[in-house]
């Protein structure tokens, strides 16, 4: 008995220690972020973005469109991404083997018609069929391919762009309009910059309009608005954080942008990967950076781009066991760098973070769980202790939170009405009682699927923005 | 930037009441919000009166603070202090180029002068490029044997590209030499902007190299190449269409053929 006394105690010192370990890294991670917010925002605030393209050398920029199946939305969208603000902006819709009738859908709206084309670039993917420019929008092409998965699309969009960036959007994101002027400027700074992130928000409950954001709100699901938490957190902290190590290790599917040399030097984008957004940012410090620790992989706070969150546990569900398919597989394919010094921060603290606590976490925190109950069942901590501990993990995780939502409202500061900052607040609180820990129990069945063979992506069913 | 009667009607709000005394104390005060705001509004106004003060406050250690200092200075057009932003500039980490750009097209035109005096013996790249920015930005044709050789000996990408512009936006006709000698240039970003030049600076003396530039390993030098060849060499759309159609696997010929039929639908 006393032995298993041991082991119980020992496994719950280890859990402490884990626990004492994530918190003193968010909490670095929150005040790096606060004052590189700062810092940012004062770049930002004497800035007419309008002018400073005007007058620069700017840079520009192919914005590529994977589309499978998307007849319903397809054309708002494009008719909202055309009217983004940039001076030299071309928009390449790959259709990927669509069977439904999303190209159709093209030819009635967009006037394309077919062009002789020639790959100008030889990265993977399936066979084009054909390439139709639009004579109404001079700056739009449609790519018609047979089917291959979202990284194929990618790949045969970037054969195609002519600009020296690439952005990479779902077709169903809605942008800020001058997404493109906020997300190109690091570009612009540092010849460095191979690639940038932007903060995506959720657009459950907003008023969207013909493809933009006419009033921000909140939508009436809770669900929703624990995500909208759990995004303010996992941007406004999370990512702020490491991009000042230049550890940033993720940049969102939903919006994000290349330079097109980078991504050729690697090949492009995975084919068949399950987190091909998390993937290629890996590949690229791991190829690129290694070549030359001068290049930088960065993020800018700014809300550009705007997502529907799911609003059913069953979505959500699909949703988080895909995600953390993506983030094992993506750790597993480069574990090389795992304390790696050659790799410099990414390979002795980001990488092991992104190993310890994103892959491993939600396995260590269900035994955790389970040996919490033991321990006190068995009387191997006092109610006093379990109590304690309970009291400050949970307590640490709202004040997490709170701090997430305080922050937007510091800078941002898109939610303005009270009634939305106490719905976040109250969200920020609530979601450390059950919702925390039923992402972590998905988390946890994900992985259980990938080690058992089930890498597929699964469903991801969207309701779609009304207007 | 406010223009005509909507400035009119500011200046005179702000610089006939009690709003300008009232602003240039908030001005004085030591709260960074006060000084910025106010320092906005005296600008926008063109309110001499607080000249002086911003001019003290450029050399504040606060960058909002300077920032919107020279902002307003900027806006009230004194040229004075031009060189004074620049140095000052360098003691915050995030003064841009952007904000140094933003901050100099708010003076007038007269800042090219200035700007031009001190290009001679400048040898900072940011400051060379922002300058040649400026005088492309103001349209200013005084500068152009001055840019002309900087844009020769210059190993900076971004003042050779900002150059090439210059000498574009200025149809400047003498820099079309210097950029016989750029179109070989081993940065594809050069040579595209070259070529993009030539459309409006070359002859047809140039019409070779441009032909040799479709065979480039980079496609935005390969595009650019083919529309400049149709502006520039009169009739030569017929020998590019025979180029483009008579070699049917050569890579520089597919190229064409997308112009081409790029074209047709754009027409």
């Amino acid at each position: 008995m006393e032995i298993i006394s041991y082991i119980v105690w020992g496994f719950n010192a280890l859990i402490l220690f884990y626990f004492l370990l994530i918190c003193s890294i968010y909490i670095i991670l929150n005040i790096v972020a606060f004052f590189k917010m700062i810092r940012y925002n004062r770049t930002i605030k004497y800035l007419d973005l309008k002018r400073v393209f005007k007058l620069t050398n700017y840079k520009a920029i192919s914005v590529i469109v994977p589309a499978y199946n998307e007849e319903n939305g397809i054309v708002e969208s494009l008719k909202s991404l055309l009217q983004l603000e940039y001076p030299d902006f071309q928009l390449v819709v790959v259709n990927d083997g669509s069977t439904d009738n999303t190209l159709q859908k093209l030819f009635e709206n967009f006037s394309i018609r077919q062009v002789s084309f020639t790959p100008f670039y030889k990265l993977k993917s399936q066979q084009i069929r054909s390439v139709y420019m639009s004579s109404e929008y001079p700056n739009l092409i449609v790519i018609d391919k047979v089917n291959g998965g979202k990284a194929d699309a990618i790949n045969a969009g970037i054969n195609l762009a002519k600009s020296p960036l690439i952005a990479v959007i779902d077709a169903d994101s809605v942008l800020e309009r001058d997404c493109l002027l906020k997300i190109v400027r690091p570009f612009m700074e540092d010849e460095n910059v191979i690639a940038v992130g932007g903060t995506i928000r959720i657009a459950n409950g907003s008023n969207i309009l013909h493809g933009n954001i006419v009033d921000v709100g909140l939508s009436k699901s809770w669900l929703a608005r624990f995500q909208v938490v759990e995004y303010l957190r996992a941007f406004l902290f999370g990512r702020n954080g490491f991009d000042v190590l230049n550890g940033i290790l993720i940049i969102s599917g939903a919006f994000s942008c290349f330079s097109r040399d980078a991504l050729i030097k690697i090949d492009g984008y995975r084919a068949g990967c399950i987190g091909e957004d998390m993937e290629i940012i890996v590949r690229m410090h791991r190829k690129l950076r290694k070549e030359n620790p001068k290049l930088r992989i960065t993020f800018i706070p700014d809300p550009v781009c705007w997502t529907e969150a799911p609003e059913t546990f069953k979505v959500l569900r699909s949703q988080r066991m895909r995600w953390q398919k993506g983030t094992v597989d993506s750790i597993l394919l480069h574990k090389k760098l795992f304390m790696n010094p050659a790799y410099g921060w990414i390979g002795m603290l980001v990488f092991p973070y992104f190993a310890l606590f994103e892959m491993l976490g939600p396995v260590i925190e269900i035994f955790g769980y389970f040996f919490f109950i033991i321990s006190f069942s068995f009387g191997f901590v006092t109610l006093s202790f379990a109590v304690a501990f309970l009291t400050t993990a949970i307590l640490y995780g709202v004040v997490l939170s709170v701090l997430s939502v305080i922050l937007e409202e510091l800078s941002f500061q898109r939610y303005p009405k009270l009634s939305q900052l106490l719905t976040l607040m109250a969200a920020a609180f609530l979601e450390n009682f059950g919702y925390r820990q039923l992402t972590t129990w998905w988390r946890f069945r994900g992985m259980f699927e990938y080690f058992t063979g089930k890498r597929h992506w699964g469903q991801m069913e969207k309701k779609g923005f009304a207007k | 930037m406010l223009k005509g009667d909507d400035f009119d009607r500011l200046s005179a709000l702000i610089n006939q009441t009690k709003i300008q005394p009232f602003l240039i104390s908030r001005l004085k005060s030591g709260s960074p919000r006060k000084i910025n705001e106010a320092a906005y509004f005296l600008g926008l106004a063109k309110s001499g009166a607080a000249r002086n003060i911003l001019r003290k406050k450029l050399r504040s250690q606060n960058a909002s603070v300077f920032l919107s200092s020279a902002l307003a200075l900027a806006r009230l057009n004194d040229i004075e202090v031009v060189f004074e932003i620049f140095r000052n500039a360098y003691r915050f980490k995030f003064v841009s180029k952007d904000s140094l750009l933003v901050i100099m097209s708010e003076f007038s035109s007269d800042i090219c002068e200035v700007l031009l005096q001190n290009l001679k013996k400048e040898k900072n790249a940011l400051i060379q490029s922002i300058t040649i920015t400026l005088f492309r930005h103001f349209k200013y044709y005084p500068a152009g044997e001055i840019v002309l050789k900087i844009a020769v000996y210059s190993q900076n990408k971004e003042v050779t590209i900002e150059s090439i512009k210059y000498f574009t936006s200025i149809e400047f006709l003498k820099a079309a030499n210097a950029l016989r000698a750029l179109i070989n240039s081993p940065k594809a970003e050069i040579r595209a902007e070259v070529l993009k030049a030539l459309a409006v600076l070359g002859d047809s003396s140039f019409e070779q190299r441009i032909w040799d530039r479709m065979y480039d390993s980079e496609y935005e030098v390969q595009y650019n190449a083919v529309t400049t060849l149709m502006i520039l060499i009169p009739g030569s759309e017929e020998k590019i269409s025979q180029f483009a159609y008579g070699n049917l696997k050569d890579r520089a010929a597919a190229i064409v053929r997308m112009v081409l039929s790029e074209r047709s639908i754009k027409s």
